[in-house]
């Protein structure tokens, strides 16, 4: 081997072990990136003696030109370098933790889908009525709403909800549509914290895709960004606890009867033993976000008026009063770090298939006429 | 006749399809699912855009290549006997004597110079006739009609009167250097092969102390055009004859049937050329002086005459250019269709700012994403690469500068009146109108301001109605309609030709300020 090609090789291959540490130092060893390190150096060091020969066969005013073009090209290079490479994977750093926990332990977030919104009919809600229903809940009491999609035209209640006076973390349904993430970043203006994708890793994205949206979302909006899963999933799969600026899971829970014990499963509403579930979720979650030092917004905390036996109104009310009554005793079982947000504002009549449960359609806190139910009135009494 | 290598027309060509079906296509098919009316329109005016791209991106290669390739050092071979010369200077009512010297005191051996005087002024006829009693290798030739222009007339001075192997033609505003005649002989001498029928040379902006304000800040563009456009063209694509600087072997001329009597009778003799399967041959290394337009109404009178023989080209000689039988490459005339796409572009550029500007409005209005983001790159990339080449042949920041600024203010004002002389003369026979020389400052039409001017104000009403990225472009354009007929005044030292040379930088730092909205608006 010459003498300059093995130095070559050796200045390659430690810019390739310092870009390693660095890419370490991100969580991340990305082979390919590595490769790339490598080859790229080489090549760099092999052609610029044949470079600076050919720079120097050029007049003085080609020489101008080139050198000019070369600076501005390579400078377009580091600014793409910057905002589609290594901005994305420094991002995490550009969010103060003090703006997300503000974010997260703000009060009264209430999930939010119009009430005109069908998607098995195809039925897009008009703004008027949205603007009407989100004028409800700020009447309700509530502060910040999280929605489910940037599709068109839901990408339009940020900006009717800020007219509201309410707070907004805004839902991208699926990250692998460049045109639903680009219409979310739009909205930026109006938008106080992003979720990418509910409850779809694995079938509509893969955790690769999720990263780097989470990560671009972040760069481009310098707003909190986060994921959601069922909370279960966290438990099994805790690459999710580090996506996030905070932990946002899906509380969702069954209503199953685990009592029976029949082939076909039965649900019925239980306040009492659904606290249970609930608390013991969070501690689990609190106990693994902290391990991350992420703040934890409990996601769809939800329970149902209608759809399966023993629910009322009543009910509903019982399971917020005693779920958010537990956070005030001196020995609460439910962590005092994990907030909360409640699921839904409105019922949703079109939730009657698979995948849901039965029960699903009826889980609004406020009525299609406005009024707040007797659960709205709890949540908000009891939180500050 | 060899094949020319076809790289330098491809890498354009596949970046553009790259660009245009791989990256851009799928991201404008969003909009098919959306108001299908607008979804239509954006579609028009993307594809509109496209082309200008495909236009763009073919002559900003050849520029590039010229750029990074070094300078051509060929050494010329004196073992060839020299050919005689005749140098001719076809002048019509515009003699400028100080040509006419460079021409006679070449340091050439045989040669002799002709004045072609297709003059009406009887001033001027006498002052060529003086001047060729003057000297001694200097002859008169003027005709009883002037049919055919100034082709007509080279035509009828080679079938009467000039006896050489090769003819040198010479333009009133051109300044030869002594050595230019045998320099470019030499050049013909060791490129020339039997097939060659012309050696066009190259010409750089006659630099004195008298240029107006307009020509020393567009003179640039001279040798732009020529070390960076010309160069690449003779090895990749088509070779122009440019009807001045030129040297043409008689024999093949006359074979050809002379020069066509139309108005770009150059081009269309250059067309001819490749036609019969001939070619020509640029010579970069021998360079001669032309003087820039004087002003803006000198430019504006040969920008029209451009396009109007543009339109004609297109009419009567391309179309046979192009054909299966033409023995022309397929380089050149794919080069050639490039150069041409201009003029047919300029109308719709006009037309297209216009839906633009309704365009992006009512899909940025929406918060609909019309840029791909890898536009924003692009586009400073091209202005970046555009900046390169101008600074390459200026080799001043400041000149650099300020030719961009004035290049873009003139040409974009220019546009809504060449755009129509172009169409105007795709269905109307093309009048033979002689640009201006020398220092006298030619008018502008008042009908052509005024018509231009309420472009300008209709276009920033559209940029400040339909508030968008894009208003900035539309805007600047309408800035620059609307001060066509101030731009008459930019060499005038009233207060109007300081508000003239004030407000020229208007337009160009209106299109950065947009392209600075793209990059706010992609991130």
């Amino acid at each position: 081997m010459e003498q300059p090609l093995r130095r070559q090789v050796v200045i390659s291959a430690s810019t390739t072990v310092l870009a390693a540490a660095l890419n370490k130092a991100l969580s991340e060893l990305n082979w390919s990136f590595l490769v790339s390190v490598f080859v790229g150096v080489l090549v760099l060091l092999r052609s610029y003696p044949r470079c600076k020969q050919w720079y120097r066969t050029l007049d003085r005013g080609r020489r101008i030109g080139v050198s000019f073009l070369a600076s501005a090209s390579a400078s377009l290079a580091a600014l793409a370098g910057w905002y589609h490479i290594v901005g994305p994977r420094l991002s995490q750093w550009i969010i103060p933790d003090e703006e997300v926990v503000a974010l997260v332990r703000r009060a009264r977030w209430i999930t939010y889908g119009p009430l005109e919104f069908d998607p098995t009919a195809q039925r897009q809600p008009r703004p008027s009525s949205m603007r009407e229903e989100l004028l409800w809940i700020r009447r309700a009491g509530f502060d910040g709403i999280i929605t489910f999609s940037s599709q068109e035209p839901l990408d339009m209640i940020p900006h009717l909800a800020k007219e509201s006076g309410l707070s907004v973390i805004m839902g991208i349904w699926n990250p692998t549509d460049r045109r639903e993430v680009l219409l979310a970043a739009a909205k930026r203006k109006d938008v106080d914290g992003y979720v990418v994708g509910h409850n779809r890793l694995g079938i509509n994205y893969s955790y690769r895709e999720l990263l780097n949206v989470v990560r671009e979302l972040r760069l481009r909006t310098r707003r909190p960004v986060t994921t959601t899963e069922r909370i279960g999933t966290y438990l099994h799969d805790q690459r999710l606890l580090a996506v996030g600026d905070w932990v946002f899971p899906d509380a969702h829970l069954s209503l199953r009867d685990a009592s029976q014990t029949l082939p076909i499963p039965i649900f019925r509403a239980d306040a009492r033993r659904d606290i249970v579930a609930t608390t013991e979720y969070a501690q689990k979650i609190a106990a693994l976000a902290r391990q991350h030092r992420k703040p934890v917004l409990l996601k769809m905390i939800t329970y149902p008026m209608g759809g399966v036996d023993d629910t009322s109104l009543h009910e509903q009310a019982n399971y917020f009063s005693l779920l958010l009554d537990s956070r005030r005793d001196a020995v609460a079982e439910m962590p005092l770090d994990v907030s909360i947000s409640v699921h839904s504002a409105f019922d949703h009549p079109w939730k009657m298939r698979w995948p849901f449960y039965q029960w699903d359609p009826y889980t609004g806190l406020i009525d299609e006429k406005g009024r707040p139910r007797p659960a709205a009135e709890a949540v908000i009494e009891r939180l500050p | 006749m060899k094949e020319k290598r076809t790289t330098l027309v491809l890498v354009p060509l596949l970046a553009w399809m790259v660009l245009a079906v791989v990256v851009i296509w799928p991201w404008m098919h969003q909009f098919d699912q959306k108001r299908a009316t607008l979804s239509t329109l954006a579609h028009i005016n993307a594809a509109i855009w496209w082309i200008v791209l495909l236009w763009a991106l073919h002559h900003l290669t050849f520029q590039l290549s010229s750029l990074l390739s070094s300078s051509p050092t060929e050494r010329p071979r004196h073992d060839l006997s020299p050919p005689s010369i005749a140098i001719l200077c076809p002048t019509c009512d515009d003699f400028d004597e100080e040509c006419c010297l460079s021409c006679v005191e070449q340091d050439y051996d045989d040669f002799q110079v002709y004045i072609l005087d297709d003059s009406r002024s009887v001033d001027y006829r006498r002052r060529t006739a003086r001047f060729a009693e003057a000297h001694s290798d200097c002859h008169r030739v003027a005709r009883s009609d002037r049919r055919g222009f100034k082709a007509g007339n080279i035509n009828h001075a080679l079938r009467e009167h000039v006896t050489a192997e090769w003819f040198l033609l010479v333009d009133a505003d051109q300044r030869l250097p002594r050595d230019f005649t045998r320099k470019l002989v030499e050049r013909a001498l060791l490129s020339a092969t039997e097939d060659t029928v012309f050696i066009q040379a190259a010409h750089h902006a006659f630099q004195h102390e008298d240029n107006s304000a307009f020509q020393r800040a567009l003179g640039p563009e001279v040798s732009i055009f020529y070390e960076r456009d010309l160069g690449p063209s003779a090895r990749f694509g088509f070779v122009s004859l440019l009807g001045h600087g030129a040297l043409i072997r008689k024999a093949d001329c006359l074979a050809l049937g002379g020069f066509p009597e139309v108005v770009s009778e150059d081009f269309a003799f250059a067309l001819r050329v490749g036609r019969d399967g001939k070619r020509g041959v640029y010579a970069e290394d021998v360079a001669s002086a032309e003087s820039y337009p004087y002003d803006f109404g000198a430019f504006m009178t040969r920008l029209k005459k451009f396009a109007s023989g543009s339109a004609e080209l297109l009419k009567h000689e391309v179309p046979e250019f192009l054909k299966r039988k033409s023995k022309a490459t397929r380089v050149e005339k794919w080069d050639f269709a490039m150069a041409m796409l201009w003029y047919v572009l300029m109308p719709l550029l006009v037309l297209n700012s216009f839906l633009g500007a309704y365009v992006v409005h009512a899909l940025w209005s929406s918060g609909v994403p019309y840029l791909h983001p890898v536009l924003p790159y692009l586009y400073t990339w091209l202005l970046a690469a555009v900046f390169a080449v101008i600074l390459s042949t200026t080799r001043d920041w400041r000149r650099a500068v300020r030719f961009y600024f004035w290049s873009t203010a003139i040409y974009t004002a220019s546009l809504p009146v060449s755009g129509w002389s172009f169409l105007y003369h795709l269905f109307c026979r093309a009048g033979f109108e002689r640009t201006p020389k020398g220092r006298k400052r030619t008018a502008v039409s008042s009908g052509e301001s005024m018509l231009t001017a309420l472009l300008g104000v209709a276009a920033i009403a559209c940029g400040l109605a339909w508030l968008s990225p894009f208003s900035p472009v539309i805007i600047g354009q309408g800035v620059a309609y609307l001060s066509y007929r101030l731009y008459a005044d930019l060499c005038s030292e009233s207060v109007t030709g300081r508000i003239a040379r004030a407000s020229i930088w208007l337009p160009g730092l209106l299109y950065l300020f947009a392209l600075y909205a793209v990059w706010r608006w992609a991130w």
